[in-house]
């Protein structure tokens, strides 16, 4: 124990920096003394109603049922609080994580259908990677989008700055030619341009490199993937380009989870990186040069041999291991580009 | 064999404070297996002991195997094998003798020593005692041979 117990202390994420058994109770006391005053209000809101039906204060209408609405939230925030502080300082860690993984076992085991062993191995399931067949190996698979949004982002904003621009011009252009010119107005014009200018501009470079490339599929021999294995990869680039350099890989992140104040953050790291060879006469090897056309989509064959000690795809709550393969193209005339595709690697031995 | 003793602080402890912690509980973890990396379908074989308390001021005690993350992200937990001795059961066995324990290790997930994250597992003691004390050790080992980096 402390020599001086300390009163105060800073609640880090989960971590508490002060005496635990003071945090703890005070949490405890917190969400006890909401629940009371939940209980409290509510129960004078609605005895008020019954026992004094003609009173004019908290009539029933708008206020009466916000009462209620507050009164109840107040219960059940204090009352889930209290249990789960309750709980937590009663039980052990070992303990509640038993109790949550027997309530998960019982909740798959009802749920029909689930793969549960692979959930009770911290695994990623397979479901959504297996369902679509490929048309040269066995599965084709889906890409993991990350360019789209800020592409709808940047179009919805373009457009209605723009559209907001022309009206101010046009109210403008009015105001100068019924003889009566605003002139802030027409000095606002020129900043509202300006912004409007930069817009574009990052639209169109949004656009140029999400429709100049075409769209990338990669099928896969085999899925899951173990480690001390090789799989074959048939990737095909559509769209009419020009390409410096294609470059195709396995690329593992380790992703965490945590708390930073009361934002949640997640930072990721990639910790493995295994190069595919391209297969001898294909399009990717020696000095060809390697061109897509909209008529002739540029394909390319290759194996990728996964070492024996790599780390397996891992899927905690807070904490994750991913693997991706990973298209990364330079292209003449177009920016470059980088499209990932989400795969899993089981441990050897998990069936 | 991993005791757990009492920490002694480094300036002069009275005689009344240094009797308390010599009569500290002590809590002996052992793995029975030569090497201390195992791999995946193996048998994890250990073995404990309770030593400098009676039966009767034990409220209970926890015995798990389990994996747990440590590192910027916030903790990720799960137990392999989990069993809880009350009073009574304790006192029927001699704690100071040493009591076996075995469970099948898992296919997953392997132990692991990442950048941003590090999973370990360890077989783990608690012991609960009436006064509302807790007293655990652990053992680490380790599963699979993972290396750090690929």
């Amino acid at each position: 124990m402390a020599k001086w117990v300390r009163l105060w202390g800073k609640k880090r994420g989960t971590r508490m920096s002060g005496w635990w058994v003071v945090g703890s109770v005070s949490e405890a006391a917190f969400f006890g003394a909401l629940l009371l005053l939940g209980i409290l209000s509510l129960t004078t809101t609605v005895a008020w109603q019954l026992f004094w039906p003609e009173s004019t204060i908290l009539r029933i209408g708008f206020g009466f049922w916000l009462m209620v609405i507050a009164s109840s939230s107040f219960i059940v925030i204090g009352l889930t609080g209290f249990i789960l502080q309750v709980s937590q300082t009663l039980a052990s860690p070992e303990l509640r994580s038993t109790l949550v993984d027997k309530a998960k076992r019982e909740h798959r085991r009802r749920a029909a259908g689930v793969d549960s062993h692979v959930h009770e191995l911290h695994l990623p399931s397979l479901r959504d990677l297996t369902d679509s067949p490929g048309t040269r190996l066995a599965y084709r698979l889906a890409h993991q989008g990350g360019e789209r949004t800020p592409m709808v982002l940047c179009t919805l904003f373009a457009t209605a700055w723009n559209s907001m621009l022309t009206i101010l011009i046009a109210l403008s252009v009015l105001n100068h030619a019924s003889g009566r010119p605003d002139w802030f107005l027409t000095c606002l014009l020129v900043p509202f341009g300006a912004v409007s200018y930069f817009t574009t501009r990052w639209f169109f470079r949004l656009f140029r490199r999400h429709a100049g490339i075409g769209p990338t599929a990669v099928e896969i021999s085999d899925l899951p993937l173990f480690p001390g294995k090789s799989y074959r990869l048939y990737v095909c680039q559509y769209g009419r380009a020009r390409f410096n350099e294609l470059c195709v890989r396995l690329v593992g992140y380790e992703e965490s989870t945590y708390q930073q104040g009361t934002d949640l953050r997640t930072e990721r790291v990639e910790m493995a990186r295994i190069e595919a060879q391209f297969t001898a006469g294909c399009a990717g090897t020696g000095d060809r040069v390697l061109v897509a056309e909209p008529e002739k989509p540029l394909e390319l064959d290759c194996h990728i041999s996964l070492p024996n000690d790599m780390m397996h795809s891992f899927q905690g709550q807070n904490n994750a291991v991913v693997w991706k393969i990973v298209v990364q193209g330079d292209a003449v005339k177009w920016p470059s580009f980088c499209r990932s595709f989400p795969v899993v690697v089981y441990p050897r031995g998990v069936p | 064999m991993a005791i757990v003793l009492p920490k002694f602080p480094s300036r002069r402890v009275s005689a009344r404070r240094s009797l308390a912690a010599r009569t500290e509980p002590a809590l002996g973890l052992r793995l029975l297996t030569l090497q201390h990396a195992l791999e995946p379908g193996e048998t994890l074989d250990f073995e404990f002991c309770i030593q400098r308390v009676s039966a009767d001021l034990i409220d209970h005690l926890e015995i798990s195997v389990g994996w747990y993350t440590e590192g910027k992200g916030s903790e990720d937990r799960g137990v392999l094998f989990f069993k809880s001795m009350s009073r009574n059961e304790l006192s029927q066995i001699p704690l100071t003798n040493s009591h076996r324990l075995e469970t099948v290790l898992p296919s997953s997930p392997l132990s692991y020593e990442g950048r941003l994250f590090k999973l370990r597992w360890c077989i783990r003691l608690r012991l609960f005692l009436s006064d509302g004390r807790q007293i655990s050790a652990e053992h680490p080992f380790y599963l699979g041979h993972l290396t750090v980096e690929v």
